[in-house]
């Protein structure tokens, strides 16, 4: 059983940060509330969702997984107004998902779990660096980086954040000391490179969160943590790095 | 060739890119028959170069195999060694077949006739030459290759195994039999495919086998797997007459792992069944294998090609450029998973 209501928007926002990396997703469905563990088809970037309960205006669910096509359930919560209220029903019988917004009425099928890729374990990393900044800060970095390579360094050096991106002829550096970060906190110098098509996706998602904590270490997968729901969510993303060339 | 297990379990259909970054150890001489009996000319004569020698195979190294390092895959290519003695009945077997499907295919082609492509497809062989080009083109590529004490798909499963190679790449699913634990087909043909002698594309997209599910979906052990394999038919012996692989799974179930049995039922035996058996549990392997993705050599590569084997300048030039920027691509990006 599943059923709940919440604001149009912000449920938008909280599924965009998985169907940024996948097309395709289990949830899984407690009383508390909904989560997912996805990872892109390649394997280098994960996402971990959660939200809880009380982001919703209503939630009631038991138990249980459901599978959904993100591409077709996208498109459907963009039909949505900002300010709409959005009803959430689980047909137990027909396995699909009713969705009602504005008047409209959509009956969405659900995928079946078993057939969706199996959910990755989170890896536990200890990361020497942690950065807490805020999300337009990161996703201006991520556009500025794009204009000139396909890839962009993270690092701390001196207690100073700093995002480099270095192209065939043109290089862009972007530094944030200590005082215009919300936090940071490393044990030394470190550094990261990461591929820019993932980092654009990541930064859809990650760039409307007031603050986002980034942790980083020296040719380690990042993680990136931000709030989703008004505080009553979270998403980790985790990136793993590209070698710098040799 | 091989088992064809298709009728019992379905395989689930996947996405190239969900291959990426993932080892595939591929069955050369599968690989390589595949190239040669599909990429043909429309009366059936394969490709080949100004001195009359054999190309097909050498499109297919360059080309689609540029299109797997595009999407990341990283190809390992396992060639087969000294097939197994009791290999000698089948590979007789077969050359036969293909010199009576060569001798149709020379008639049909002088006739005009259209069933000179089918008959071209039939008469395909491997000889020392395409597999001495094959590696050389390889070789040059980067793309890293091994040749295997006896099969090469004892050898890939092997592979797999050990965690060195994520997927046996092959059209049959043998490799379950040598225990490997996945397999997927397809990855060379994959896209837009236009089906020989019709008119129809069809959207080709790599399949995965998995032996954990096979056994599970079959509740059956892999001994009694290849059982099933061995009464319907292997590489090394013809089968069961009239035994099929939906007959075999009811035997192999009702005498689970138990093949006098089924014998004294169907009153027919197996030649060297205990040795094939043997042969699929306990084959022939080594661990002295180095998999090590090099950088091409568009230099190499152009004066093989164009050189020697008459392919078209620009054309190679292009997939040189896209072979090159992949290349680089593959060793660069990690996955999470050496963190997990």
């Amino acid at each position: 059983m599943f059923k709940a209501v919440i604001n149009a928007e912000v449920f938008k926002d909280a599924i965009e940060a998985v169907s940024t990396l996948v097309d395709e997703a289990k949830f899984r469905l407690t009383k508390d509330g909904m989560s997912a563990r996805a990872v892109d088809p390649a394997n280098v970037a994960m996402v971990a969702f959660d939200v809880n309960a009380k982001a919703f205006d209503t939630f009631e669910a038991t138990e249980g997984e459901i599978g959904i096509d993100l591409v077709r359930f996208m498109d459907i919560l963009g039909m949505a107004s900002k300010d709409d209220k959005l009803q959430l029903n689980l047909n137990e019988e027909t396995r699909k998902l009713e969705i009602r917004t504005g008047g409209l009425a959509y009956t969405l099928s659900l995928l079946d779990p078993s057939s969706i890729r199996k959910e990755p374990k989170v890896p536990s990393l200890e990361l020497p660096a942690k950065i807490v900044l805020n999300g337009t800060e990161l996703r201006r970095a991520v556009k500025a980086a794009e204009k000139v390579s396909d890839h962009m360094a993270l690092g701390v050096q001196d207690k100073t954040f700093y995002v480099e991106a270095e192209g065939d002829l043109d290089k862009v550096r972007l530094e944030i000391p200590e005082s215009s970060l919300v936090s940071l906190k490393s044990t030394g110098n470190v550094r990261s490179l990461f591929s820019l098509d993932y980092l654009n996706d990541i930064v859809k998602s990650l760039g409307k969160a007031e603050q986002v904590s980034i942790d980083l270490g020296s040719d380690y997968p990042v993680k990136f943590t931000f709030g989703i729901a008004g505080g009553n969510g979270t998403v980790v993303y985790l990136l793993a790095p590209r070698i710098e060339s040799e | 060739m091989g088992v064809d297990l298709g009728d019992l379990v379905e395989p689930r259909e996947i996405e190239l890119k969900e291959l990426s970054n993932s080892t595939i150890a591929i069955d050369a001489f599968n690989t390589l028959y595949q190239f040669l009996s599909i990429i043909r000319q429309q009366d059936g004569a394969p490709l080949a170069d100004d001195r009359g020698n054999v190309t097909s195979h050498l499109s297919g190294i360059i080309y689609r195999v540029t299109n797997l390092v595009e999407e990341g895959v990283k190809p390992v290519f396992v060639f087969d060694g000294k097939p197994p003695s009791f290999k000698a009945e089948t590979i007789k077997a077969r050359a036969e077949v293909r010199e009576a499907a060569r001798q149709m295919y020379e008639a049909a082609r002088a006739a005009g006739s259209a069933e000179a492509y089918k008959y071209a497809q039939a008469s395909t062989s491997i000889n020392q030459q395409i597999i001495a080009d094959a590696k050389e083109l390889l070789g040059y590529m980067g793309i890293p290759f091994i040749t295997a004490p006896s099969e090469g798909e004892a050898e890939a499963s092997y592979m797999v195994i050990k965690g060195s190679a994520d997927y046996v790449g092959s059209q049959d699913y043998d490799a379950l039999l040598f225990g490997s634990p996945r397999v997927v087909r397809n990855i060379t043909i994959t896209g837009k495919r236009k089906l020989p002698r019709k008119n129809i594309m069809v959207d080709v997209k790599p399949e995965v086998l998995e032996l954990k599910e096979v056994l599970s979906t079959l509740d059956i052990t892999r001994e009694q797997l290849i059982d099933l394999a061995i009464l319907v038919g292997t590489d090394y012996n013809p089968g069961i007459y009239k035994v099929g692989p939906k007959t075999a799974l009811k035997l192999v179930r009702k005498h689970p792992e138990n093949m006098p049995a089924i014998f004294d039922e169907i009153g027919q035996t197996v030649e060297n069944y205990e040795a094939i058996k043997q042969f699929f549990l306990h084959p022939d392997v080594t661990d002295k294998y180095e998999i090590k993705w090099g950088k091409p050599e568009p230099e190499k590569i152009k004066r093989f090609l164009c050189g020697e084997h008459s392919f078209s300048p620009e054309r190679v030039d292009k997939v040189l450029e896209r072979l090159v920027k992949a290349m680089s691509e593959t060793k660069k990006q990690k996955t999470l998973s050496a963190w997990f």
